[in-house]
C-alpha cells in the first residue's frame, strides 16, 4: 500500500507562463511542454491563465460529481420550457406532415395542435431528471435539432 | 440517483404547488359549481311571463320579426327548451349597443311583442371565476395567467407522482387517521391526487389548450405550415360550404328543418337553432343540441341550409364526427362532462370539489411541515408559515362564501338595482377579500373558524332564500320548483351542513394558538 505523498512546496518556477506574458509563480500543477499556469490568486496572473484554470477546475468538477444529480434549477427549467416548446412543435409539425392524411387532411390541424400540450408539459415535467441543465440542454437541444430538420425537409421535398 | 430524483422532485412539487395551489383552489371551486350551470341559471331565473310560442307557431315568429326588425336577421337564436332559463322563443344579440338582448314573442291577439331582456349573469360570472381564477378584468388576462397556472399544474402532478411512486403501494390506500396532523394531511392529499390523477392530467393538459390554443396556432402556422394554416382552418370551418348571397329567399319552417335533423339521429335533442343571414338565399341556420351517448364539445350540433332544408355539415354532429374531429371532441368533452349525462356530471362535481380539497390539503401540509411544534404555546411561526396560513384560509373560505353570497344577492338584488351582474362582482371580490383581509388581521386559527362559519352561513343562505321566498311572496321573490332549480338548493344545504361540520372539527383542533402572532407584530410591518 502507498503511503500518502507529503506535500512539497515546488520550487517557484522562473520560466514564462503559458501566455508567454509574465514570469508564473506557480505551484506545478499544471505544466506544458516548459510552460506552465499562474497560480490562482496570483496577483499578475494574466487572464488566458486565469481562464484556462477556470475551464480546468469546472471539467475536474464535472468529472468528481460524474454520477451525481444536481440541482440546477435554471439549467434545467429552462431547457424543459425551451426545447420542450420547440419540440413540441417540431414533433406535432413531423405529425402534421407524415401523420394518416397529410398535411391537408380535413379538420386534422386541431389535433395537431392539441399534440403540443402534452409534449410540452412532459418535457417541462421530466426535465429534471437530467443529471445537469447542461445535459439537459445538449440531449434536448439534439432532439430539437433532429426533429427541426426532419420538419424543414418535409416542408421542402412534400409541398 | 434514485433517491436524489426525489429529493429534486420533491421541491419541484411543493414549489409549484404552492405557487398555484390556491388559484387552482378557486378554479376547481367555481369549475366544479360550473358544471351545473345550467341549473344554477334555472335558479336564478326570474319569472318569465313571455309567451311561448309552440314549435308550429315558429315560423310565423320568424317571418313577423324580420318584417319589423330587419337587423335582427344577421344572426338571431331560437330557443326550443321551455325551461326557466329559456328567456323567450327568439332572441337576438346587439353587440354594437354593449350586449344587449332582444326577444319577440306572439301575443294572443296576434301581435308581436318586442321587448329587451336582461338574462342573469350570474352563471357566466361564476364560469369567468373558473376561467381566470378570479384575476378581474380583461378576461383574456386571467386566462393568460391560468394558463401558466395550468402548466404549473401539470408539473405539479407528474412531479407529485414521481414523488409518491417508490412508495405508491405502501402509502396509497393508507389514511393513518388519529396519528400526526402532518400524517392525515399528507394520506389524505395523496389518496385523493392519485385516485383522481388521470381526471387532473386531462385538466391541465386541456387547460394550457384553452388559455394558449391562438398563439400555438400562430407559432404552427409559422414554423409547420408555412404561413398556410388560415385557408386550411377556413376549408375545416363547419361553415365552409355556406356562400354568401345577399338575394332573398324564402325559408322553411323550422319544424321542417328539424323533423329533417330527426330523420338523421332520432337521438338527438335539438336544444337551439342560430339562425345567420336569414331571408337571403346564403342563410344558415346551426342546430345545436345534446346526445349523452357521445362525446361532445359543450353541445353538438350541424349546419344546414333553411332555404333548402340541406344539411351542409356534421362534422360536429354526435355520432358523425371523424377521425380527426373525435378525439379533440374527445379531450373537451372530458374537460366540460359533456358526455354521458347527469351521471357523469355528478362525478365531475365530485371530483372539481375533490380537486378543491386536494389543493387545500396541500396547502395544509406544506403549512404543517413547517409549523413549529403546537404543544409549545409560545413557539412563534415562521413569517412565511404564518403568511401561507393565513393566506390560505382567506382565499379557500373566502371564494366559497364569495359565490354563495352573490348567488344569493341574485335574487335579493333583483329589480332593487340597476345593474345585477356589477353587483354580483362587487359583491364576490368584496367577500372574498374581505375574508382574506380578516384571516391576515386575526390569528389565522381562529380565522379559519370564523370564515368556516361566513362560509357556511351563505351557502345556507341559498336554501333559506328559497324557503323565504315561498313563505313570504310580498318580499318580491320567486322560487323555481322545477327539479333542477331545487336541486340547487338541496346541494347548497348539504354543502352548508358539510362547511358547518368542517367548522367544528377544525375548532375542536384548534388546541393551542399554533400560528400566533408574536406581541406588537402585525401583518402590516416589515413583509
Amino acid at each position: 500500500m502507498l503511503a500518502p505523498t507529503p506535500y512539497r512546496p515546488v520550487k517557484p518556477y522562473e520560466g514564462r507562463c503559458i501566455h508567454g506574458a509574465e514570469p508564473a509563480a506557480v505551484d506545478g500543477a499544471f505544466q506544458f511542454g516548459n510552460r506552465r499556469i499562474h497560480r490562482t490568486g496570483s496577483a499578475h496572473a494574466c487572464l488566458h491563465c486565469r481562464a484556462l484554470r477556470g475551464l480546468i477546475a469546472f471539467m475536474a468538477e464535472g468529472v468528481l460529481n460524474m454520477g451525481k444529480t444536481r440541482y440546477d434549477w435554471f439549467g434545467k427549467g429552462s431547457a424543459g420550457v425551451l426545447c420542450g416548446l420547440g419540440l413540441a412543435v417540431a414533433v406535432s409539425g413531423l405529425f402534421a406532415w407524415l401523420g394518416p392524411g397529410g398535411l391537408y387532411a380535413p379538420n386534422k390541424f386541431q389535433l395537431n395542435m392539441w399534440l403540443m400540450s402534452p409534449i410540452w408539459l412532459g418535457v417541462i415535467s421530466f426535465c429534471f431528471l437530467f443529471r445537469s441543465g447542461l445535459r439537459a440542454w445538449l440531449w434536448l437541444g439534439g432532439a430539437n435539432a433532429l426533429a427541426f430538420v426532419g420538419l424543414y425537409a418535409c416542408r421542402h421535398f412534400l409541398s | 440517483m434514485r433517491t436524489e430524483v426525489i429529493r429534486i422532485y420533491k421541491t419541484v412539487h411543493t414549489w409549484a404547488g404552492i405557487l398555484t395551489g390556491l388559484v387552482l383552489f378557486i378554479a376547481f371551486y367555481a369549475g366544479a359549481i360550473t358544471v351545473f350551470k345550467e341549473p344554477l341559471e334555472r335558479w336564478i331565473a326570474p319569472p318569465n311571463h313571455s309567451i311561448r310560442a309552440p314549435l308550429t307557431q315558429m315560423h310565423e315568429l320568424i317571418t313577423q320579426t324580420l318584417s319589423a326588425r330587419p337587423d335582427a336577421g344577421k344572426e338571431f337564436t331560437l330557443h326550443l327548451g321551455d325551461e326557466e332559463h329559456v328567456p323567450a322563443r327568439l332572441t337576438w344579440q346587439k353587440k354594437t349597443d354593449g350586449d344587449v338582448f332582444w326577444s319577440t314573442a306572439i301575443a294572443q291577439d296576434g301581435s308581436l311583442q318586442i321587448a329587451r331582456i336582461h338574462p342573469s349573469g350570474l352563471a357566466r360570472f361564476v364560469d369567468m371565476i373558473h376561467r381566470t381564477g378570479g384575476i378581474p378584468g380583461n378576461s383574456e388576462i386571467g386566462e393568460h395567467f391560468m394558463g401558466v397556472v395550468a402548466m404549473l399544474y401539470g408539473v405539479a402532478l407528474i412531479s407529485g407522482l414521481i414523488v409518491l411512486l417508490p412508495s405508491l403501494a405502501r402509502n396509497f390506500l393508507a389514511l393513518r387517521l388519529g396519528t400526526k396532523l402532518k400524517r392525515i394531511w399528507l394520506d389524505a392529499h395523496n389518496l385523493i391526487g392519485v385516485a383522481s390523477f388521470p381526471f387532473h392530467l386531462v385538466m391541465a393538459l386541456s387547460a394550457v389548450v384553452f388559455a394558449f390554443h391562438d398563439h400555438l396556432y400562430d407559432i404552427q402556422d409559422a414554423v409547420v405550415y408555412a404561413g398556410k394554416l388560415k385557408p386550411i382552418m377556413k376549408a375545416d370551418s363547419p361553415f365552409s360550404a355556406v356562400k354568401q348571397d345577399p338575394q332573398p329567399a324564402a325559408m322553411l319552417p323550422p319544424d321542417m328543418l328539424l323533423a329533417r335533423v330527426k330523420s338523421l339521429s332520432p337521438a338527438f335533442e335539438p336544444v337551439m337553432m342560430q339562425y345567420r343571414d336569414a331571408g337571403t338565399r346564403g342563410a344558415s341556420v346551426r342546430v345545436s343540441g345534446n346526445d349523452p351517448r357521445y362525446m361532445l364539445r359543450g353541445k353538438g350540433f350541424l349546419v344546414m341550409s333553411p332555404v333548402s332544408g340541406e344539411i351542409l355539415n356534421t362534422d360536429y354532429f354526435p355520432g358523425r364526427q371523424d377521425l380527426w374531429n373525435a378525439p379533440v371532441s374527445a379531450i373537451f368533452a372530458l374537460h366540460f362532462a359533456s358526455f354521458g349525462g347527469d351521471t357523469v356530471r355528478w362525478c365531475y362535481f365530485f371530483l372539481g370539489l375533490a380537486g378543491a380539497f386536494l389543493f387545500y390539503s396541500g396547502n395544509r401540509l406544506w403549512i404543517e411541515t413547517r409549523s413549529r411544534d403546537g404543544r409549545d404555546k409560545s413557539a412563534v411561526q415562521r413569517r412565511s408559515t404564518r403568511f401561507m396560513a393565513a393566506l390560505t384560509v382567506g382565499v379557500c373560505f373566502g371564494c366559497i362564501s364569495g359565490i354563495s353570497l352573490t348567488i344569493v344577492a341574485g335574487k335579493w338584488l333583483h329589480g332593487h338595482v340597476a345593474d345585477v351582474d356589477a353587483w354580483h362582482k362587487g359583491i364576490y371580490y368584496a367577500v372574498f377579500l374581505g375574508s382574506i383581509a380578516w384571516a391576515f388581521l386575526r390569528d389565522s386559527q381562529k380565522a379559519a373558524v370564523e370564515l368556516l362559519f361566513l362560509a357556511a352561513a351563505t351557502t345556507a343562505a341559498i336554501p333559506l332564500t328559497t324557503l323565504l321566498a315561498w313563505v313570504l311572496p310580498s318580499l318580491g321573490m320567486w322560487v323555481n320548483d322545477s327539479p333542477a332549480a331545487i336541486g340547487v338548493d338541496v346541494v347548497a344545504l348539504a354543502g352548508a351542513l358539510a362547511l358547518l361540520r368542517m367548522m367544528r372539527y377544525r375548532a375542536r383542533n384548534n388546541v393551542g394558538n399554533r400560528y400566533p402572532l408574536p406581541v406588537g407584530e402585525g401583518w402590516g410591518e416589515g413583509i
